[in-house]
């Protein structure tokens, strides 16, 4: 078995994703990048994601949702689809259907879905998702801590191919060389000095005729992502106790408990975030973790 | 049934391991951290009541539970303790 299963569910797989492209040329003039990727997984818990970013207009259509319905009765185990924007809005996941002829996945309990973090949207009104900056949306079958790692990274990989996509655009727009933009705080800027163009301008330049020809189009990435691997926190945990043993009462004094993990879903305050910095000596993975090809 | 009240204070960190199987260093939440919880606090009520010579004690460990258990094994350990000549 390759990389990501049958040859055919490959094929199934690339069809899906040009699916997805041609979903994003069809939709309206739209000054926010958009990024579509890919992925899949195998074994159990397999699941088939999908994400629309729109700017508050409207997200990927109706039948993105049967794409990766569809993407879901891989018969390797399951197909995932991810489109993400920069600015994630929604994140939905479906698990791959054994019973393929069964159009309408479970949807999760909302605690169920909690391991994504604190944003989790049940609901596919795009009215209600924008009131989220994630949401989520999970069968039972799905675990959110597996789903959460592989769309995480697909997400990471998409737009990092943006990234990429848009140092070209912003090359060919400054006169300068790929190689010599750099991109930080939503700007792609010319190294030492301060010439430089947004996000947002490069994603409409992108559909306008003033750019070479090959980099026309919907500003997106395409990342197509296998994560097999089982990944695991593990915990330690000590307790102190004082017992009443005329009465039975508990009363727990002190709690010490470590669960080693990357904080994905930090807390809001700076406090939290900065202590988190400051404890870590390892480096910020995200923003070093390898490319590849 | 257990009330924020009986809870000690909240002290927070972050400590970060990332994980090397994957390129975000992500690790599984929730479950992960919260099993060997139980077994904890279970532990330290056994300890703090092996003076009565409790062994065991099932969840949920409520107050009636702890009482009898005590009693329980109290009234073993009398039962065995010879009886004097």
């Amino acid at each position: 078995m390759g990389r990501f299963g049958s040859v055919r569910a490959q094929r199934r797989f690339r069809r899906l994703a040009q699916g997805h492209r041609q979903a994003a040329d069809r939709l309206p003039e739209h000054p926010l990048p958009l990024a579509v990727g890919g992925a899949r997984r195998h074994g159990r818990g397999d699941l088939a994601a999908q994400t629309g970013q729109d700017g508050g207009q409207r997200v990927l259509g109706a039948g993105d949702r049967q794409l990766a319905q569809r993407a879901g009765r891989g018969d390797v185990g399951g197909e995932a689809l991810v489109a993400a924007g920069v600015e994630v809005e929604a994140v939905h996941l479906q698990p791959a259907h054994d019973q393929a002829d069964d159009p309408c996945p479970r949807r999760a309990d909302l605690a169920d879905a909690g391991d994504f973090g604190s944003a989790v949207d049940a609901d596919r009104d795009p009215r209600r998702r924008r009131s989220h900056p994630v949401g989520e949306d999970i069968d039972p079958q799905v675990e959110g801590l597996r789903s959460m790692r592989l769309g995480s990274w697909v997400i990471a990989r998409a737009a990092d191919a943006i990234v990429d996509k848009g140092r070209r655009i912003a090359g060919a727009m400054l006169e300068a060389a790929e190689e010599d933009i750099e991109f930080a705080q939503q700007r792609f800027v010319i190294k030492g000095t301060d010439r430089g163009i947004g996000l947002f301008e490069i994603a409409a330049a992108a559909r306008g005729d003033g750019i070479p020809s090959d980099l026309r189009g919907p500003l997106m990435g395409i990342s197509d992502e296998t994560m097999s691997i089982p990944s695991y926190a593990y915990t330690c945990a000590v307790c102190e106790v004082e017992v009443d043993p005329e009465t039975g009462f508990v009363e727990v004094v002190r709690y010490t408990s470590i669960d080693m993990a990357r904080a994905m879903a930090a807390s809001r305050k700076g406090s939290a975030r900065r202590c988190g910095r400051r404890a870590s000596t390892t480096p910020d993975p995200a923003s070093s973790y390898p490319a590849r090809s | 049934m257990p009330r924020a009240d009986l809870l000690p204070a909240f002290e927070t960190e972050i400590s970060e391991v990332p994980s090397t199987t994957n390129p975000l260093g992500m690790r599984g939440g929730s479950e992960g951290g919260i099993t060997p919880g139980l077994a904890a606090v279970a532990n330290a009520i056994v300890d703090a009541l092996a003076e009565f010579g409790v062994e065991h004690i099932e969840l949920p460990i409520t107050p009636e539970r702890v009482w009898n258990a005590t009693r329980a094994a109290r009234d073993r350990t009398e039962c065995h303790r010879p009886t004097p000549a």
